[in-house]
């Protein structure tokens, strides 16, 4: 440890100080808070304005938050399959229509086939 | 004259800081002029130690309690208001000073000087004021500035150290210098029969 900080007293020197703030202290206190009020009021210090614009810069911030996380959702999320058209009963088809021509038609995912169509008068 | 630190004398009121902001920030003038009541004085102190000149010290203090005003919001509620403002005044107090050339001539001084006849108590205790207004004056400035707000404002060193946006022990170190040279200089002088 070296001297310096052996001599230092972390405590304030009470007798120094009330003469520092003698030597400090001036008048016009008044003065000075009612210039700052003034001040401050001209800038529009919570002003409701100012209370105003606040909560308008946090809304304003957090709607692009928001729309930023809403943005990288969209971009993150893995492309989902279109859900499969109801599948019609090949089966049930068949039996209602009497056709397996009609079943095969009905229940395809595939454009029809004009064959199966003709297949379909010839066999009426 | 309080005889202890601004701080103590005032009681802990570090606490209901964070409550007046929040209510200025509302708009509650009350707690505003409350807040600007409570730090006028330290802030006029220590742009006053700073620049040595009572017009621009006022001036500084004016505008850096506006600059803190201002940004308000921009104030952490979960530490000490003081610091937080005592730092934004010291430094446009520091700016101000930065601009000019520092007169010569010492208003604290001739603050002092003037006056008729007095009685021999209160010429010893002009006479010492002086001194000491010289004494003051021929410590750099962070000496001057870091004493005051350990001896006279009452902040710790790690405050002072935010304060200044500089090392703790640095201001260890400037408030050592500062303390033993102007108890040296008023030493010296009482030691002359000056008091």
């Amino acid at each position: 440890m070296n001297p310096e900080s052996q001599a230092f007293s972390a405590e304030p020197d009470r007798v120094l100080g009330t003469e520092l703030r003698a030597l400090l202290d001036r008048p016009g206190e008044e003065e000075f808070v009612a210039a700052v009020m003034a001040a401050a009021a001209a800038a529009g210090v919570g002003s409701t304005r100012a209370v105003l614009g606040r909560w308008a810069r946090v809304a304003v911030a957090g709607l692009v938050i928001a729309a930023v996380g809403s943005a990288l959702a969209i971009q993150t999320t893995p492309p989902t399959a279109p859900e499969p058209a109801l599948a019609l009963e090949t089966d049930w088809v068949a039996a209602a229509t009497g056709s397996s021509a009609a079943a095969a038609l009905f229940t395809s995912e595939n454009a029809p086939d004009a064959t199966v169509l003709y297949a379909s008068d010839e066999s009426n | 004259m309080s005889a202890v630190p601004d701080r103590e004398a005032a009681g802990s009121r570090d606490d209901d800081e964070p409550a007046l902001v929040a209510r200025a920030l509302a708009g509650d003038r009350t707690a505003l002029g409350i807040l600007i009541t409570r730090f006028a004085a330290p802030v006029r102190r220590l742009t006053y130690a700073i620049l040595r000149d009572a017009d621009e010290a006022d001036d500084a203090a004016q505008d850096g309690v506006l600059q803190a005003l201002v940004k308000l919001d921009r104030y952490d509620p979960t530490r000490p208001f003081g610091p937080w403002l005592m730092r934004i005044v010291a430094n446009a107090a520091i700016d101000r000073r930065r601009r000019r050339s520092v007169r010569d001539t010492s208003e604290l001084d001739e603050a002092l000087a003037g006056g008729g006849p007095l009685p021999d108590v209160e010429v010893d205790r002009r006479a010492l004021r002086q001194r000491l207004a010289m004494a003051l004056h021929k410590l750099p400035q962070r000496y001057r500035t870091a004493v005051v707000l350990f001896d006279v404002e009452g902040y710790s060193q790690a405050e002072i150290a935010e304060i200044l946006g500089v090392a703790p022990g640095t201001v260890r170190s400037a408030v050592f210098h500062a303390r033993r040279r102007l108890r040296k200089w008023l030493g010296d002088w009482k030691e002359g029969g000056g008091g």
